[in-house]
């Protein structure tokens, strides 16, 4: 390691405020750039589910169906 | 005949389901390598690598700074291609590429401009100046911004994806411009780093780092494009039988 201490490294000589900055805000937007696509992936696999469940309750009965129901 | 057999890879390659399923075996050692080359690159410049003579330790933002510009513009080029591949040969896939890229591409471009900035400060004593490299690198934020907002602009899903084709292709002339800005005007922007001929102007300690960044930054790129992708996939292609077995965890038939 260059930096004698762990003090030195956060600090830098004065420009540790400036490395860090621009390190943590290249963290936060790499970081939304992997957890976005995953939240609309997720989304999209809920609309799907909703979407399948949607059809099934509307599907015509079946002919077992029609004859098993109750005449009126 | 053989035209047919010669152009299924082709036609394979742009369907969404063979990118769906392919990609999902790549994932995880995709991860795990764009993991371990940031924080391998990361520790080796930030805290390995000796500070700059004139500089000072303020030049390790060029380990963070260079990456996500060469990825941003590179990007670009190709969100671009994959409109062309769209237009060209109406290729559904490839319009989802272009999509997916646009919202990366704008972030890497930020990271670069803020970063940059932040560098300004200690090293020119401003965080900003308007000067030709960092203004033509501005335009490509506003670039990728109207790729993004494009889609939301048509209601046709179709010509939305030509509109934002056209332009990401027209707004391909801004990156040569960018790459050669600091050798057209006068800039306060130092030359570029790594050149295409010749040695970089960086001792080999210093520049090994900013390899392995580079690669890193690439390999983060593929990782979020194919993420983006799949996402988008699932979006538009929701009536599709396979998908629809693929979220109720059915087996998907081959």
């Amino acid at each position: 390691m260059y930096f004698d201490s762990l003090q030195q490294l956060i600090w830098m000589n004065g420009h540790g405020v400036y490395v860090w900055s621009s390190f943590a805000i290249s963290a936060v937007v790499m970081i939304g750039l992997v957890v976005i696509p995953l939240k609309q992936k997720q989304a999209a696999i809920k609309n799907i589910e909703l979407q399948i469940k949607l059809q099934a309750s509307q599907k015509p009965a079946t002919q077992k169906e029609v004859a098993d129901a109750p005449h009126s | 005949m053989n035209f047919n057999l010669q152009w299924t890879w082709f036609h394979r390659l742009g369907s969404p389901r063979w990118f769906y399923q392919k990609t999902q075996r790549w994932l995880p050692w995709l991860a795990v390598a764009t993991f371990a080359l940031l924080v391998a690159g990361l520790v080796w410049g930030l805290a390995i690598a000796p500070p700059d003579a004139k500089q000072g330790n303020s030049f390790r933002i060029i380990y963070l700074h260079v990456p996500a510009s060469v990825v941003a513009l590179a990007g670009y080029y190709i969100m671009a291609i994959s409109g062309a591949v769209g237009l060209i040969w109406r290729i559904k896939l490839s319009f989802m590429l272009m999509r997916s890229a646009a919202p990366i591409g704008a972030a890497l471009t930020f990271v670069a401009l803020v970063t940059g900035a932040i560098w300004g400060k200690p090293t020119w004593g401003a965080y900003w100046v308007w000067d030709a490299r960092i203004t033509s690198m501005l335009i490509l934020l506003f670039l990728y911004f109207g790729v993004i907002a494009l889609r939301h602009t048509y209601s046709n899903n179709e010509a939305a994806e030509k509109a934002g084709a056209v332009l990401s292709l027209v707004g391909m002339v801004n990156v040569p411009i960018i790459y050669k800005s600091v050798d057209w005007w006068q800039t306060l922007h130092q030359p570029a780093t790594i050149k295409f001929t010749g040695a970089p102007s960086m001792h080999p300690d210093m520049f090994a780092p900013l390899v392995v960044m580079i690669i890193g930054f690439y390999s983060f790129y593929s990782l979020a494009l194919i993420l983006y992708t799949r996402a988008e996939i699932l979006r538009r292609e929701y009536r599709a039988s396979w998908v629809k077995q693929l979220v109720s965890n059915q087996p998907v038939e081959k």
